[in-house]
């Protein structure tokens, strides 16, 4: 028993150290209890919207829902052949497009001015500008992108709805996250790597291209997958850049379709939600496909290189 | 050697899509001469023969015409195999402009083109294809066996009778849903049903509530009407199916007979515009519409007489 | 073996230069057979085309004579290029005939045009083919020089500079295009009117030329619809988070941390679809006046679910940046775990968790679509449905992104000004966000 001498004309606080500590230990218990409870609802609402989406868009989803182009109109009849391959074309016209040039970025920035960030002069200044210029872009919405492809491309260079104004649309989305995952990439390739590469002689280009980029190829893939499912779910560009015709393109200034846009005319237009719904588990189970190939391999590549 | 090709190949792939796609079809290349001789070839592609029509149209606008121009699309491009005809919605407002700004090769409206927008795009040519009446729908839980008057419907949409109660119906507030600004259908509601005279004696609209559920197309007046219950809502004819059910205005049922006859007064003039002269494509197209696609107007819409 | 293959690249810059021989002379026909003026027949472009090529031709050849090894890369890149344009050609081809039908395509008909497909492909890239592996197989009697090297890096790191420059353009151009578009609303509205104006009515169709552009009521609703996402689902992201970085044990930390990163890779329609099919019906049961199952609550639910991931993410980041000094600490003067975490983990991740909060808030305010699907679109400023303060959650409104969205396609004039500056100011609001939380992760240094 402990008391205060000091205070002994008020009322003494007497602690009992083992009530004490079961009142903490009660409270640790509920207030566990309480976090168990808010991570499974969390990872319980994941499941449930993935188990009602997949359940009921399994019923719609055959041969016949694959292959055959949406009717359009409000009938909700047909299937998504031609969304899928129009998700595909625009898929892979995006990555092209913003592949070499967030590559280039990145090579630039780590390779060639890693030490200039802060100088004076005009590199320094360039250098910390594209810094900048990059996390402006990370976080800009998807709706102004839209909005900006609708008004340069679509407007004010004539390209109409086509392919080509959504993936440059695309394409100054996902720049940032390619920028930034290929910057990371470079940087865990180790210093050794250059300076033998350049010990032996070679270009600076030289040593970029045939030492550094294939060793980090695998961080450079993370951050095209990981593009090509922020292109895959993304829809308010497309709805403004694409136009909406459910036939299959005939070239990169043709209308169309996607996938996410077409859940999107779907659920409003028409009212045949089950086939929403299946187009939904379709893109459910692709972006289940990409997190996982992600998983994999950035465990090998970590593997990779701590084992070395 | 082989990641530097590699490599390079995301570079050139944009150059290599961009020529390729360029071109509608691709002519395969003869392989008798080294590759580079292949590129003055494809050059010179056949010029097209005067005899079956080729090409690409792009229509935009009034979601009311959409599902019309589709079909007459279809029948039209089954005639004519080399032809591709895309067709969007966005509301007849989206036709005037992308027409009048040559975004797209016509534009559609379901209303009347206005003076200021003939000012803004003066080349505009507007073609009438077809006529067609305005319903207004219920869900199929509403009960108003009586139907409304036009004042009613008036009120209703203005927000001045809020409970079904007071036309006939059961004690249920009445959810509103219109369509979006750039409407031609809400346009053409607007200037038919909201229409009424102030103490002057002017021509003045009655805005519709502003707490009305705002779709973007007729499909998506359909969806929620269906499905929600106690709304109320405008579609075109074109669109009218069981799912909801269509209200008689004082009387006089939403069909196409009483718009022949002229007792249903509420219905518009579908336009398809064009800017300046028509592409011989797009001539064509719509000497077809006017024609014998008359036959596909008649039957969910009036033909043009 | 090596003058083998000497001579046979010798034999193949024999064959450019011939080709090129027979570009010149056919481009010179063609300029002589047609009936016209020098200066007119020198405008034909295919044979100015055919001369060109026979000049790059003619290059080409020299190269090859000579072994240089830009020759071997440029004829190497040239047939790649072709070969891909072949490829690309015949995917749309094989597109349009499996996948744009009508009916179903039967299996053979998919797989024979498959393999036309190919048959196609490896006919029309016979050469390029044949004419990489060749150059392949006689690789080391190219010779590079010391010059070509250094030009190609020289060039490469002038290059490199403008692909660079390449996101100083977008942003630059983004900027430009937005704000001058918007301009026009800035002059003829004026920042009062679109700033405090509480009623939107572009009075497009009204006939009435002055149409009123005040937002107001679309900052409301993106301004609830952000609350409410932020009541529920912040509590619920750093529970989990300190879930994930406190108390679970690795195994479960497997399995919970690539479901939430799969919940942030949901494409967003689906959630709105949710919203539109489960949401709605189950809303509509609470028995009020107006409720249309659509509004502010559904908006809030699947916003809420739509930013966990990201508050989560970052705040476990912050929980776990830490020392874990701080923990032993405290464990060591006798606190139990639970007590630790609230005491002194979380004081001490304040700044991350704040940071987190305010980036969930962005994601929330920049979400488009799945809010067109749920929160109605109406234009009016959201109320109360009845006496009870909380039924503005089932007030239907209409947020500044999904203003943009519905409009963009037919607005025009001043109208469309008012929908850029309606992005402008969206842009203006999430930079001033991200901005307070870079700033505040930046001052959180781990002492």
């Amino acid at each position: 028993m402990i008391k205060d001498i000091a205070m002994i004309g008020k009322k003494s606080t007497v602690i009992d150290p083992t009530r004490n500590l079961r009142q903490r230990k009660l409270t640790q218990n509920i207030a566990f209890t309480f976090i168990w409870l808010a991570g499974l609802l969390a990872v319980a609402a994941l499941l449930f919207i993935i188990y009602y989406v997949i359940k009921n868009g399994m019923q719609v989803i055959d041969l016949e829902f694959l292959t055959t182009r949406p009717a359009g109109g409000v009938s909700g009849k047909g299937g998504i052949s031609t969304t899928i391959v129009t998700t595909i074309y625009l898929v892979i016209l995006t990555i092209t497009i913003a592949a070499p040039l967030g590559i280039g970025t990145a090579i630039y920035m780590v390779e060639y001015t890693s030490d200039l960030s802060g100088k004076k002069g005009f590199l320094g200044w360039l250098v910390n500008t594209i810094r900048t210029s990059v996390e402006v872009l990370a976080g800009v919405p998807s709706i102004i992108f839209g909005l900006f492809g609708f008004a340069v491309f679509v407007s004010y260079l004539k390209l109409k709805f086509s392919l080509l104004s959504a993936g440059l649309s695309g394409a100054c989305l996902v720049l940032p996250l390619i920028i930034r995952t290929t910057e990371e990439a470079l940087l865990t390739v180790p210093k050794s790597y250059r300076e033998g590469s350049l010990a032996l002689g070679t270009t600076k280009w030289q040593m970029i291209f045939d030492v550094v980029l294939p060793s980090a190829i695998p961080g450079i893939i993370t951050g095209i997958v990981l593009s090509v499912g922020r292109v895959i779910a993304e829809t308010a560009i497309f709805w403004v850049t694409l136009g909406g015709s459910y036939r299959l393109p005939q070239n990169l200034l043709s209308s169309g379709r996607t996938m996410a846009l077409h859940v999107y005319m779907l659920a409003s237009e028409t009212r045949a939600f089950e086939k929403a719904l299946g187009t939904s588990a379709i893109l459910i189970v692709v972006i289940i496909a990409l997190n996982l190939a992600i998983n994999i391999s950035s465990r090998q590549f970590a593997k990779k290189f701590s084992g070395k | 050697m082989k990641s530097k090709v590699l490599v390079l190949i995301a570079v050139m792939l944009a150059a290599a899509l961009f020529f390729a796609a360029c071109q509608p079809a691709a002519p395969a290349a003869e392989e008798a001469a080294p590759a580079e001789e292949a590129a003055p070839a494809e050059e010179a592609a056949p010029a097209e023969e005067a005899a079956a029509l080729s090409g690409q149209l792009q229509l935009a606008g009034s979601t009311t015409v959409q599902p019309l121009a589709e079909e007459l699309a279809a029948e039209f491009m089954a005639a004519n195999p080399e032809v591709s005809i895309d067709i969007q919605g966005g509301g007849s407002s989206v036709g005037v402009t992308s027409a009048g700004e040559g975004t797209v090769d016509i534009g559609n409206a379901s209303r009347e083109i206005k003076d200021s927008e003939l000012e803004q795009f003066p080349n505009l040519q507007i073609f009438t294809i077809a006529y067609d009446g305005i319903a207004v729908i219920v869900n199929p839980g509403v009960e108003l066996a009586a139907g409304l008057t036009k004042d009613q419907v008036q009120a209703i949409f203005a927000g001045e009778i809020t409970n079904f109660s007071e036309v006939g119906g059961s004690d249920a507030p009445i959810t509103v849903v219109s369509r979006e600004e750039g409407s031609g259908t809400r346009g053409a509601f607007e200037e038919l049903v909201m229409e009424y005279k102030d103490e002057a004696g002017e021509k003045q609209i009655k805005p519709i509530v502003e707490s009305a559920l705002l779709q973007q197309s007729n499909g998506q007046v359909m969806t929620v009407v269906s499905t929600t219950p106690n709304t109320i809502a405008y579609v075109s004819f074109g669109f009218l199916d069981d799912s909801v059910t269509a209200v008689a205005i004082d009387g006089i049922e939403p069909t196409v007979e009483n718009v022949k006859n002229g007792t249903y007064a509420i219905f518009r003039p579908l336009n398809m515009l064009i800017n300046g002269a028509p592409s011989e494509l797009a001539q064509a197209f719509l000497d077809y519409i006017l024609s014998d696609g008359q036959t596909l107007v008649a039957e969910d819409y009036i033909t043009v007489e | 073996m090596k003058e083998i293959k000497k001579n046979s690249i010798r034999v193949l810059a024999v064959l450019f230069a011939a080709v090129s021989f027979y570009l010149l002379y056919s481009g010179f026909e063609k300029i002589i057979s047609v009936d016209l003026p020098v200066s007119l027949a020198l405008s034909q472009p295919q044979a100015i085309f055919a001369i060109i090529l026979s000049l790059f031709s003619g290059a080409l050849a020299v190269g090859l004579w000579r072994l240089k090894n830009w020759t071997k890369t440029a004829i190497s890149l040239l047939s790649i290029l072709l070969i891909i344009i072949f490829a690309v050609s015949e995917i749309f081809n094989f597109s349009t005939i499996v996948f744009a039908g009508e009916s179903i395509t039967p299996l053979s008909v998919i797989v024979s045009t498959f393999g036309k497909s190919i048959v196609n492909l490896l006919l029309n890239c016979g050469i390029p083919l044949l004419l990489i592996i060749g150059l392949k197989f006689v690789d080391e009697i190219f010779l590079e020089s010391e010059t070509q090297r250094f030009i190609v890096d020289k060039f490469i790191q002038r290059a490199l500079v403008f692909v660079g420059s390449s996101s100083i353009l977008v942003v630059f151009l983004i900027f430009i295009f937005t704000f001058i578009e918007s301009s026009d609303a800035i002059l003829n509205i004026g920042l009062g009117e679109l700033l405090t104006g509480t009623v939107w009515r572009p009075g497009y169709i009204i006939g009435d030329q002055s149409g009123q552009f005040g937002l107001v009521p679309m900052l409301l609703g993106s301004i609830y619809s952000t609350i409410g996402a932020v009541i529920l689902g912040v509590p619920l992201a750093i529970l989990t988070a300190i879930l994930l970085a406190e108390i679970a044990p690795p195994a479960v930390r497997e399995v919970f941390r690539p479901a939430i990163e799969l919940l942030a890779g949901i494409p967003s329609v689906i959630f709105g679809l949710f919203g539109m099919v489960v949401l709605a019906p189950l809303i509509r049961n609470f028995e009020i006046a107006g409720n249309s199952g659509f509004g502010i609550l559904n908006a809030s639910i699947i916003l809420a679910i739509m930013i966990l991931p990201t508050i989560t993410n970052v705040t476990e980041d912050a929980i776990r940046s830490v020392p874990d000094s701080y923990r032993h600490a405290s464990l060591a003067m006798g606190a139990t775990r639970w007590q630790t975490i609230v005491s002194v983990v979380l004081p001490a991740a304040r700044s991350g968790i704040i940071a987190a909060i305010i980036l969930g808030i962005g994601r929330a305010l920049g979400e488009t679509m799945a809010l067109i699907m749920v929160i109605g679109n109406s234009i009016a400023i959201p109320v109360p449905l009845d006496n009870n303060p909380l039924t503005i959650l089932l007030a239907t409104t209409r947020t500044l992104t999904g203003n943009i969205a519905v409009e963009i396609n037919y607005a025009a004039g001043v109208h469309r000004s008012a929908l850029f500056f309606t992005g402008v100011l969206l842009f203006l609001l999430l930079l001033v966000i991200n901005r307070l939380a870079h700033f505040i992760l930046r001052e959180k240094q781990p002492s």
